[in-house]
């Protein structure tokens, strides 16, 4: 029987750390796939590892707990939620009583056991609906404030490119390629640091490696069972949709 | 017969004697609870009603044209008085109207007389007593009615100012839950492993707590202390953030100065709430504080994103600067973009 999965993800390091030694305590079998520092991190661990179960720490940098837990719920096969906090915000009475548990900083062995065995019990049923916390986590996620410029280096000059005019971000080996309407740049920020800046509605991520502007979309089509492809507005290039991801084009 | 007596000796006669209030205030509390304006209702009601009664009393006066004119100019003169005792009630000020009142007329009365109108003025004497009571009873009732009004204003005033300076105490005394149970996290592992640095986290963290839990029980505190408490602050969130997080406190130690307590802790809480976490990299906040003449300056820097567009006072800020209005009206607290980061700055 392949182990089941999990991530921790936690911006500091005592209770990340806690939190791994109380999981080994309570839970040996469990294979810990990635300790992510930051909520950018923890999205992308995410989506390179799939875990089956993600613990969240809710005030991170980047992205906070809230919006990870949101673009995951969006995945073709969202892993199952537990946020860790230091403080009983209010927004957990919801969690409690929804599908997905949370625990106390610091952590105590006896409630983290409690929220283990509903996991066990939730990692049997089949996967859930997750519509309802989606609507839930959309209304607690603040709006991020506008997007600053892309500011990519060309020899020596600086080009300013306003993020509406992006049409793909693509993650290179050491760089981020932008594809915008007045032709190509590169700039180091790394992708999954920079799609915390931008808004996620109007750039949708398609693939762990890019992220689309959703106004430029044409089709998307679905080339066997595990494949899919986009066509864009004007252009020639296709640009693959990950399985994960495939769900965002499901037809009305 | 003794108790009807008794009782009757009992009764306010300094009323008689020296009509009006007892109580005087101050230029400061008529400033603050006194400056309500004169109800204009009063001048209209006077007015018509006394045009009624002229009208209806006009044929059979005895002082034919003289009545509308003497009628009228009277009324304007006992309403600016009535004015007159809203803006300062003071039985002083009622007195020597009333005193003033009796003396003109008792004056005009006599001359009336020895200039041959004995019986004009014996036929209209009921009337005059009549509408003179009147009037110096409106001025006593409308001056008592005044001190009433303005005296309860003040006591509501004070309530409010006692509730408020209560809960600014309290919030500033509040300790971040957040804080609270993170540092303990933290300190529960390091224990746990025997961490070495679970001790000097435990000594920062008592310090710190030391230092802020009687905070409400001050209106004042040395700089020095509050910057004690924002170096043990900082000291833990050191511990905690690690590489994250780095400092400087350049506050010299003859700069001295009284400041509301938890004001530049506040501060930096918000450096490091929006300065230091939001930043994948971390951060740094620098503290420095110097005296020019008689004013201190004291700045709180970070390196993070600066001020967020379209970015509004928080609780703790708004909170803050009422403490620092309380505390010293001449204090200014200001935020701005630092380029990198957001400096505040704080002038006392």
């Amino acid at each position: 029987m392949t182990p089941i999965t999990a991530l921790i993800a936690d911006d500091e390091e005592a209770p990340r750390e806690q939190l791994r030694a109380a999981l080994g305590r309570l839970w040996p079998e469990l294979k810990l796939v990635a300790a992510s520092t930051n909520g950018a991190e923890a999205w992308d661990d995410c989506l390179a590892f799939e875990p089956a179960i993600a613990f969240l720490d809710i005030r991170m940098p980047g992205l906070t707990g809230l919006e990870v837990a949101r673009r995951l719920s969006a995945l073709a096969a969202p892993p199952l939620i537990v946020f860790v906090t230091a403080y009983d915000d209010h927004a957990l009475a919801a969690f409690d009583a929804g599908a997905v548990d949370y625990v106390l900083k610091p952590i105590d062995d006896e409630r983290l056991a409690q929220a283990l065995a509903k996991l066990r019990a939730r990692l049997a049923q089949p996967t859930p609906d997750t519509t309802a916390l989606q609507r839930l986590l959309a209304g607690l996620v603040q709006a991020r404030p506008v997007a600053r410029p892309i500011q990519a280096s060309i020899g020596r000059e600086v080009q300013l490119i306003p993020p509406e005019d992006v049409i793909y971000f693509e993650a290179d080996a050491r760089y981020t390629r932008v594809v915008h309407s007045g032709g190509e740049a590169l700039i180091r920020t790394p992708l999954r640091e920079l799609l915390t800046q931008l808004d996620p509605d109007q750039f949708w991520q398609i693939h762990r490696s890019v992220l689309v502007n959703s106004r430029c979309l044409a089709r998307a089509i679905r080339v066997d069972e595990g494949t899919m492809v986009v066509t864009l507005r004007g252009r020639d290039e296709k640009l693959p949709v990950s399985r994960q991801f495939q769900a965002l084009f499901k037809g009305q | 017969m003794s108790s009807h007596l008794r009782r009757w000796l009992g009764l306010e006669w300094s009323q008689w004697l020296y009509p009006g209030p007892r109580r005087v205030f101050t230029p400061d509390e008529m400033a603050k609870a006194g400056s309500q304006p004169w109800p204009a209702g009063i001048d209209e009601y006077a007015y018509v009603n006394l045009i009624i009664v002229l009208a209806v009393y006009t044929h059979e006066s005895r002082f034919g044209p003289y009545l509308w004119p003497v009628g009228l100019g009277l009324c304007w003169g006992a309403l600016a008085m009535a004015r007159s005792l809203w803006r300062s009630p003071t039985s002083k000020r009622l007195n020597v109207a009333c005193w003033g009142v009796g003396l003109v007329l008792g004056t005009g009365a006599v001359v009336l007389v020895k200039q041959g109108w004995r019986d004009d003025v014996q036929a209209s004497l009921p009337v005059m007593l009549a509408v003179m009571t009147a009037v110096l009873s409106g001025w006593w009732v409308l001056t008592i009615y005044r001190v009433d009004q303005i005296e309860s204003r003040l006591r509501e005033l004070a309530d409010q100012e006692a509730a408020l300076r209560l809960s600014t105490r309290l919030a500033a005394a509040q300790i971040q839950p957040h804080f609270l149970f993170n540092t303990l996290a933290s300190l529960q592992h390091w224990v746990d492993t025997g961490d070495q640095r679970a001790a000097p986290l435990l000594r920062d963290f008592t310090a710190y707590l030391r230092a802020t839990l009687p905070m409400f029980e001050r209106e004042l505190q040395p700089l020095a202390d509050e910057i004690e408490m924002v170096r043990r602050y900082l000291a833990i969130m050191q511990a905690r953030l690690g590489a994250r997080l780095s400092f400087g406190i350049d506050v010299p130690a003859d700069v001295e100065a009284q400041v509301p307590p938890g004001l530049v802790l506040t501060l930096v809480e918000n450096a490091i709430a929006h300065g230091i976490e939001p930043q994948l990299g971390g951060g740094r906040i620098d503290i420095a504080a110097r005296r020019d003449g008689g004013r201190l300056t004291l700045t709180v820097r970070d390196d993070g994103p600066g001020l967020a567009p379209g970015w509004a006072d928080g609780v703790g800020l708004a909170n803050t600067r009422r403490r620092l209005a309380q505390a010293c009206p001449t204090g200014t607290l200001t935020l701005a973009d630092a380029a990198p980061g957001c400096i505040a700055t704080l002038t006392l």
